[in-house]
């Protein structure tokens, strides 16, 4: 009888074992936290409601974006730019929305990479107001990702005076470095730079960044290396300077660094990346939970057909799992879509690790053709244009 | 370098202000997940939503320290799944299913803690036809995306519903209204098989008959026999229809103790005759508490809206199949034994046993011991 019952016993034991959800359990203390959120004021302890965009208030729904958009910038949190294209649903698929929400829906299609129809808003607004400064600088920027380099570099001196110096420096001196004509890319942005009194420390942040790289594609490391350590002293430095740090410190052989620099910055795609990257370098015993979570958010965004991770999807299955044939699938895929010098060296080294340089054909034909040079790529582009 | 820098200058030049809001724990798009199972008798699953979110919807930080712990969620659970659960719905060709919320776990996905808010419906899980609807953060959250995947008997099947597209209808295998009477009579007698109290019932009934009959002839044991099963039969089958249909209302602690009391009773009427020596009416009184306990088992299984009585009266007829199967090959055992002499020592023992057990059943059930392992 005895036996029997503990059969039985055992029998339901499996029944609801093989119901539930294997991971899932209910917390047993309530001091666990669950979440770490901005703070705010107490006492909001009911459900807010969320009133749904009044489409008469287009003023409105425009600061709120603008609000959302800026948040996530700040925190490099998607979920404010899908938060800013909630408030502007009521605009958001007409043919024609208003210019002021035209141009923040280029600038949200943009953070999801996609280009194709961000440069559309852009060129509409551009067509009816060829000097609107936002659109023109947007589409600088946009060009300058997607390897319109001769475009991006008319865009920035079709900028207006009012726009600022430093930022028409900024976007000058990227178009010139990513045609070979760094040198004097850094001799205009140092000026500018220096000159510079008016602009506020994020904008100032972001020239050093422009700056720094600069320097790193000269093979000027000490001159980068400073900007850097300059640069992450002043107030909030964010998620793309960091990862710029992070990615010169690896490439100078300080994983230890890099380590060091990003702990405690938190989780974004970016960051983590680049902290499993210098883990594995140092058998960092953190690598294994690191790579659990960006494996679940590439498998989650593919399951999504969302495709802003293509980068560091391509960089993680071939620095962090050394998987050279699996990233290079992702980085010609991502090469398709954008085509700065990080996504050239990412193909490079793709195709020549997983022995199939003609993969990269792309690369050398686009760096003939722009003149692009940089430090990094120089011997990556020897070594795929030397086959037998 | 990439897009981010662009957005600061962006911002910079619509002449934002670059507060240094927020914190650095800034993770990835959002996502939320929703599992539906038909492999069931009844529809089921479960919403998966990322803490971050439904502190957006719903302010899970009540304190407003930035820090969203688990009591905090505990204090708030049912408001919240309730609010989450009405964000998605799932019909059948019958109509709208009623989702009931089961308590909420955690779980976490790419780095983030998730709320896990299953649920049970009241929609058969093989009406051939399922249509959901997803909108948990779709009008907060434009690049919100739901992961759907539905699982039933022949394949699962994935889709992401966006803000566009927010419905999913699928057409899995239609099961016959013989295979869904089926599976819920295999439930049924699955149930009695392992439901170890029912049977220790049905064991002191066979024990007391086959006593009282031992110098009869064999057809007139099996006869009494039959007259106990039957009554046991005809009072369980009543009472669990009652349950099962909502007009008979008993708390499950209350029928499992009264279960454990009647094995108790009816063993010791064995040894002492106190109630009656009439063992069918004794299985007649007992079964209809018996009857209940079997209901609840109904209950966490699920009933589909839709054939309704079917399922109901296949899961009954599943008990009865187990029940004889029991009877069949129990009594043999059990007459031979009490009438070969090892009556006199060993059936006042398998009574007190039997008591002892009952007993200890008792004070689990009712006083929230843990003296039986069972």
């Amino acid at each position: 009888m005895k036996s029997l019952a503990w059969i039985a016993a055992g029998l339901m034991l499996t029944v609801q074992a093989g119901g539930a959800h294997a991971e899932a359990l209910r917390p047993s203390d309530d001091q666990t936290v669950l979440a770490i959120v901005a703070a705010r004021p107490a006492g909001s302890a009911d459900i807010p409601t969320n009133p749904a965009p009044n489409p008469q208030d287009l003023e409105g729904a425009i600061a709120a974006a603008r609000k959302a958009i800026e948040m996530g910038r700040a925190n490099a949190d998607p979920r404010s730019y899908g938060e800013a294209e909630a408030t502007l649903s009521p605009w958001w698929n007409l043919a024609e929305p208003p210019a002021e929400v035209r141009i923040l829906r280029a600038v949200i299609r943009q953070a999801n990479h996609e280009f194709t129809s961000a440069t559309a808003d852009l060129d509409a607004i551009l067509n009816a107001a060829p000097r609107n400064a936002q659109a023109l600088l947007s589409r600088a920027f946009l060009r300058l990702v997607t390897g319109d380099i001769a475009g991006a570099a008319s865009d920035c001196q079709a900028l207006p005076p009012a726009a600022g110096a430093l930022i028409r420096g900024i976007c000058t001196a990227r178009a010139a470095a990513l045609s070979g004509q760094a040198d004097k890319g850094r001799a205009l942005l140092e000026r500018v730079l220096a000159r510079d009194t008016q602009s506020g420390d994020a904008m100032r942040l972001f020239g050093a960044a422009v700056l720094a790289d600069i320097n790193i594609g000269l093979g000027r490391n000490s001159g980068a290396g400073a900007l850097f350590e300059a640069a992450i002293k002043m107030p909030k430095p964010d998620v793309s300077l960091l990862s710029a740090y992070a990615d010169f410190l690896l490439d100078a052989g300080q994983p230890e660094k890099a380590l060091a620099l990003l702990d405690g910055k938190g989780q974004a795609d970016a960051l983590l990346l680049r902290q499993a990257i210098a883990a594995k370098r140092v058998n960092d015993p953190r690598l294994p939970s690191w790579m659990t979570i960006l494996n679940e958010r590439f498998a989650a965004a593919a399951a999504a057909g969302i495709r802003v991770h293509l980068r560091e999807e391509a960089r993680f299955r071939l620095e962090v799992e050394d998987n050279a044939a699996a990233a290079l699938p992702l980085a010609i895929a991502n090469w398709k879509i954008q085509k700065e010098p990080a996504d050239a060296r990412l193909l490079l080294q793709s195709a020549i690790a997983a022995g199939d340089k003609a993969a990269a054909n792309d690369v050398v034909a686009y760096a003939a053709r722009t003149g692009l040079h940089d430090a990094r790529l120089a011997p990556l582009l020897a070594q795929a244009r030397d086959r037998p | 370098m990439n897009l981010r820098p662009l957005l600061a200058v962006i911002a910079a030049l619509l002449g934002l202000a670059m507060q240094s809001g927020g914190n650095a724990h800034a993770h990835s798009q959002s996502y939320g997940y929703l599992h539906v199972s038909l492999d069931g008798p009844v529809a089921a699953g479960r919403l998966e939503a990322a803490v971050r979110d439904l502190d957006r919807l719903y302010r899970l930080d009540s304190n407003g320290d930035g820090q969203i712990t688990w009591g905090e969620f505990r204090l708030r659970e049912g408001q919240v799944a309730d609010a989450a659960l009405r964000t998605i719905s799932l019909s059948v060709p019958s109509g709208a299913c009623r989702l009931t919320a089961q308590p909420v776990l955690t779980d976490s996905h790419g780095g983030e803690t998730y709320m896990v808010f299953p649920f049970t419906t009241d929609c058969s899980a093989t009406s051939g036809r399922l249509d959901l609807d997803y909108r948990l953060l779709f009008d907060t959250d434009a690049q919100h995306r739901g992961l759907v995947s539905i699982a039933a008997k022949d394949g699962n099947r994935n889709f992401v519903v966006t803000p566009s597209a927010p419905h999913v209808s699928v057409k899995p295998n239609e099961t016959s209204l013989i295979q869904q009477a089926l599976s819920y009579s295999g439930h049924g007698a699955q149930h009695i098989l392992i439901g170890y109290d029912h049977i220790l019932f049905v064991l002191t009934l066979l024990l007391g008959t086959a006593v009282q009959q031992r110098s009869q002839s064999i057809s007139r044991t099996f006869l009494e026999t039959a007259k106990v099963v039957t009554a046991f039969t005809l009072s369980h089958s009543l009472t669990l229809g009652l349950a099962a249909l909502g007009i008979l209302n008993i708390p499950s602690v209350l029928a499992e103790s009264l279960i454990a009391a009647t094995i108790a009773l009816a063993a010791v009427n064995n040894l002492w005759p106190f109630m009656t020596r009439k063992l069918w009416l004794v299985a007649l009184v007992f079964g209809l508490i018996h009857g209940v306990g079997f209901a609840s088992v109904l209950a966490d299984l699920g009933l589909p809206r839709d054939n309704l009585l079917v399922s109901l009266l296949a899961f009954n007829a599943g008990v009865e199949a187990g029940q004889l199967l029991v009877v069949m090959v129990a009594l043999p055992v059990i007459a031979l034994a009490a009438r070969h002499g090892l009556g006199r020592f060993a059936v006042p023992a398998a009574n007190g046993a039997i008591t002892v057990v009952a007993l200890l059943w008792l004070s689990d059930r009712a006083l929230g011991t843990a003296l039986m392992p069972f």
